[in-house]
């Protein structure tokens, strides 16, 4: 999907105009137009689907094959200028074991031109909850903690711009509910803010608005709320066990709510419905076992993967929905 | 904002100080020194006389500069790549030619600080020898730091040009520097350290031969081993510049 996406009132900081990046024959990225600006952006997608790529080239990490990457106006890959309003925490490891917290974050500070680096250090490892840590040597770090410093090395000179690949990985369930505090909190003082996920409830808990990325293709953005219902609502083969599941099957049948029905192979005793609509199907599934007498044991989707989801999108992105 | 980021350089060096494969590799010119200290000890002075080249051409500026230079240059970017870092180094706001300078400058400096025994351990040896302790000590500190210089510029740039730098750099140290290089006179020309044994023959009385020298005169090849760093330092820059991280 290329057609742009406008920006919020704040005005566009990031832009993508027809991006394409390819690695030999792998084509990571394709024809991605986007614009954004201030607030907190989610970007979602399975693992290889391209977020990453997406904000190395926002990142300048690397040179876009085809189109233009533009970050506060600057080229991203060209200019380092840029690095001065920008704030990135990257995939991969990205922290220096034999330095200390404190002297990582306060080196970058002090190269990316902030006053008083030892003072904005400071309060960013306050801020990432790394205070008593700070002076330790991060090679001694567990993953949470790692992550968090490089948190603070995105942070430490108040960017505008904040480009963040996977930042809650590895942190505890308390320190990930602090940091999607920050996150939206940074949304709210108008930065731009993209953070890529594939989980969609923790990007909902802080974004505004949703990129979904599937096989190097924008294939939706929206509000969070739109690209659930977009994820959930969508066809399903879903398996119903318990007593007198094949009436209740009947009735699904009925009312028009399944398009088909099929007995589970030997062994088995459910049945397999395929729903167009898998919202419709869950409102309708308790009413109608009351009615049919069924006992459910078990209502289970059948190839819930990520990737089954995406692969719906990628479909309904060609208009060929089923 | 100064070009030598004395904030970068300190990182960068203590960076490089600090690793354990560093502290390993400080044995090498140890051990030089110590076998330089049981030469001095065991043998006359006639004796030492001749084996001024094969310590201070063959060992110092044949050896122990390019491999400690090898390791230490190319851990200036091949270990950021390793752990992830790279981007890192990319992200700040200056150019990144200070950033290459400062990486370099680093790994001269630690190039030099543990090839320090050896090089002392030179330079004693041929004052042993009743050579003039000025003419020893310039000669063996000016070729130490300058072929420093032009390896560890070759080896910073050769970090950012391949994943297998170490492997690349052993081979160059071994099948040119030291093997082929030596075969014909015109090859000398393209070699470091024939450029380096050339500067370090200030410390050699004149009728010692000191291995494979070019055929340039001391000032010239002084000159080409400075030359070879800041060429390899602007190569390095527009590589960084260019490359995906």
């Amino acid at each position: 999907m290329s057609a742009p996406v406008t920006a919020g009132a704040a005005g566009t900081t990031v832009e993508l105009t027809g991006v394409s990046k390819w690695f030999g024959d792998t084509v990571a990225l394709s024809d991605v137009s986007v614009r954004l600006g201030a607030g907190v952006t989610g970007l979602l997608g399975h693992n290889g689907a391209g977020k990453s790529t997406a904000l190395a080239l926002l990142a300048g990490a690397t040179r876009p094959s085809q189109g233009v990457v533009r970050v506060a106006g600057l080229d991203p890959h060209a200019d380092p200028a840029v690095h001065r309003v920008l704030g990135i925490v990257a995939d991969g490891e990205g922290t220096w074991a034999h330095a200390s917290a404190r002297t990582q974050v306060e080196f970058l500070a002090r190269q990316r031109g902030v006053r008083s680096p030892a003072r904005a250090a400071a309060e960013v490892l306050a801020a990432v909850g790394l205070t008593e840590a700070a002076d330790r040597r991060v090679g001694g770090f567990s993953k949470g903690m790692r992550q968090r410093v490089k948190l603070a090395q995105a942070l430490v000179h108040d960017p505008q711009v904040l480009l963040l690949d996977e930042p809650l990985n590895g942190l505890d369930p308390a320190q990930r509910r602090a940091d999607v505090d920050l996150l939206a909190r940074l949304g709210e003082q108008g930065r731009t803010v993209l953070v890529s996920s594939h989980v969609l409830a923790e990007v909902e808990r802080m974004a505004e608005r949703v990129l979904v990325v599937v096989n190097g293709r924008l294939v939706a953005e929206g509000e969070p709320t739109a690209i659930r219902e977009l994820l959930v609502d969508r066809p399903r083969t879903v398996r119903l066990e318990g007593g007198r599941v094949l009436e209740l099957a009947g009735a699904l049948l009925s009312e028009g709510l399944v398009a088909s029905v099929r007995r589970e192979g030997a062994g088995r005793s459910g049945v397999l419905v395929e729903a167009p609509r898998a919202v419709a199907l869950a409102e309708a599934v308790p009413r109608l076992a009351q009615r049919t007498g069924a006992t459910l044991r078990r209502v289970e989707g059948v190839g819930e993967d990520l990737e089954s989801t995406f692969a719906h999108l990628v479909r309904a992105a060609r208009g060929a929905g089923r | 904002m100064s070009a030598l980021s004395t904030s970068l350089f300190g990182f960068s060096l203590r960076g490089i100080l600090f690793r354990g494969r560093t502290a390993g590799f400080a044995a090498l010119p140890l051990v030089v020194a110590a076998v330089v200290v049981a030469v001095i000890a065991l043998t006359s002075v006639p004796a030492r006389y001749g084996v001024q080249d094969t310590f201070t051409g063959n060992l110092l500026t044949g050896l122990v500069v390019p491999i400690v230079a090898l390791v230490l240059g190319i851990g200036a970017f091949g270990d950021e790549r390793d752990s992830g870092t790279l981007p890192l180094l990319r992200a700040v706001a200056r150019p990144r030619w200070h950033v290459v300078l400062a990486r370099s400058a680093a790994a001269w400096t630690s190039t030099v600080v543990v090839c320090l025994p050896a090089a002392v351990a030179c330079a004693v040896l041929g004052v042993s020898v009743q050579q003039p302790a000025a003419r020893v000590v310039g000669g063996i500190a000016l070729a130490t730091a300058l072929t420093a210089a032009a390896y560890c510029g070759v080896f910073v740039l050769l970090s950012l040009l391949t994943r297998r730098g170490l492997l690349a750099g052993l081979a160059y140290v071994v099948l040119w520097e030291t093997f082929l290089a030596g075969l014909a006179p015109a090859l000398r020309g393209l070699s470091i350290g024939s450029y380096g044994r050339r500067v370090a023959s200030l410390a050699i009385p004149g009728d010692v031969p000191l291995g494979t020298v070019a055929a340039t005169g001391v000032g010239t090849s002084a000159l080409v081993l400075a030359a070879v760093a800041v060429v390899s330092v602007v190569l390095a820059s527009w590589r960084l510049q260019r490359m995906d991280v």
